[in-house]
């Protein structure tokens, strides 16, 4: 009973998702002066930052206990640091290869995790990729933007986006054939890494 | 993690970024410290403020604390959160002279292809997930009544 209605409330989140997403969703496109929401649409907007932002979250459900917080804490930890390197435009290795990767292997991590493994790969692979998109997201702030507020509005975003994957992965977690349905999902994240992959070694 | 602690950090979220991102918003030149606004209007401004982040922690200590009525924190906490938000939707229509943007250069987001004010859009998520933090918690209040 209970996993049944957490199933039917949670079913709709994707297509809610889709509807609060831009008709063409792109990375990266651009920002404006209002600092703390060109921060925190950024994430949402750019569908790289997206499907690994959410996927970080599905994981972190998959795996269960404090991993639900862990993983994604470490995420968003990463980011603050990768952020704060990409403002002040430090040197980086190939950051877009990085978040192309990022999908790639969260997607990946959708269909392998579960709750008896253990989670410090994915969580080592998470701080990694962490530090990648933050580091995208601050190289990208405007100059008149405030980078306290840009990074605290992307900071938010992420975290949202962490929040509805722990919710879409507690629910599959409910019900075997949302579970299932998930690894789908989690194969199609991987297969839309491969190809922001070629695009970033193309 | 069991669904009413899921729920409840939902609610969570919903409270702390409610209050974390209006506050930020609204700290500075083009609101509370904006030279053109009328002091009260400042005053009134600053006074929502610190109503909002007061509230907010009085709620979520009404929503985590050790109780007999689990339930009534639960409710609350999604009460205020969709007291806090729904005006957003309504307020424009209802009080003449009062705008969503704070100033005619505000970036709209286009969504489907309609443009949209960034914080109606705000509102709209933050009230969904009290709306699912409510739907998750809720059993707290059922938990409640086979208590009593």
């Amino acid at each position: 009973m209970r996993s049944g209605r957490l199933a039917r409330f949670s079913g709709g989140l994707p297509g809610l998702l889709i509807i609060l997403l831009p008709a063409a969703a792109q990375a990266h496109p651009g920002g404006s002066d209002t600092s703390l929401i060109t921060g925190l649409m950024h994430p949402v907007f750019g569908l790289d930052h997206l499907l690994a932002m959410v996927s970080v979250g599905v994981v972190s459900a998959q795996l269960g206990g404090i991993n639900i917080w862990r993983v994604p804490l470490a995420f968003v930890g990463a980011m603050a640091v990768g952020g704060a390197l990409g403002i002040l435009q430090a040197a980086a290795l190939d950051v877009e290869l990085g978040i192309a990767l990022s999908v790639a292997v969260l997607g990946i991590g959708i269909v392998l995790a579960h709750p008896r493994m253990s989670p410090w790969p994915i969580t080592a692979l998470v701080l990694l990729f962490g530090a990648c998109h933050g580091h995208a997201h601050g190289r990208e702030i405007t100059v008149s933007a405030n980078p306290a507020l840009y990074t605290l509005g992307f900071l938010i975003g992420t975290s949202a986006l962490h929040l509805l994957g722990v919710l879409i992965g507690a629910a599959a977690r409910m019900q075997a054939a949302l579970w299932t349905g998930l690894r789908l999902a989690g194969g199609a994240v991987a297969a839309s890494g491969a190809a922001f992959l070629l695009q970033a070694l193309g | 993690m069991d669904r009413t602690k899921l729920g409840k950090s939902v609610l969570t979220f919903v409270l702390v970024v409610g209050a974390v991102v209006s506050t930020a918003v609204d700290w500075n030149a083009t609101h509370l410290f904006n030279p053109a606004w009328h002091p009260h209007a400042r005053f009134h401004d600053a006074l929502f403020l610190a109503l909002l982040d007061g509230m907010s922690l009085v709620v979520l200590w009404l929503l985590w604390r050790r109780s007999k009525e689990p339930g009534v924190g639960v409710t609350v906490a999604a009460l205020f959160a969709a007291a806090v938000w729904t005006p957003f939707f309504y307020i424009e229509a209802l009080i003449p002279g009062t705008s969503l943007l704070a100033a005619d250069n505000v970036p709209m987001l286009k969504v489907g292809g309609m443009n949209f004010a960034p914080n109606l859009v705000i509102a709209a998520v933050l009230f969904l997930l009290a709306a699912i933090g409510y739907g998750l918690a809720r059993d707290a209040r059922t938990d409640a009544r086979k208590d009593a």
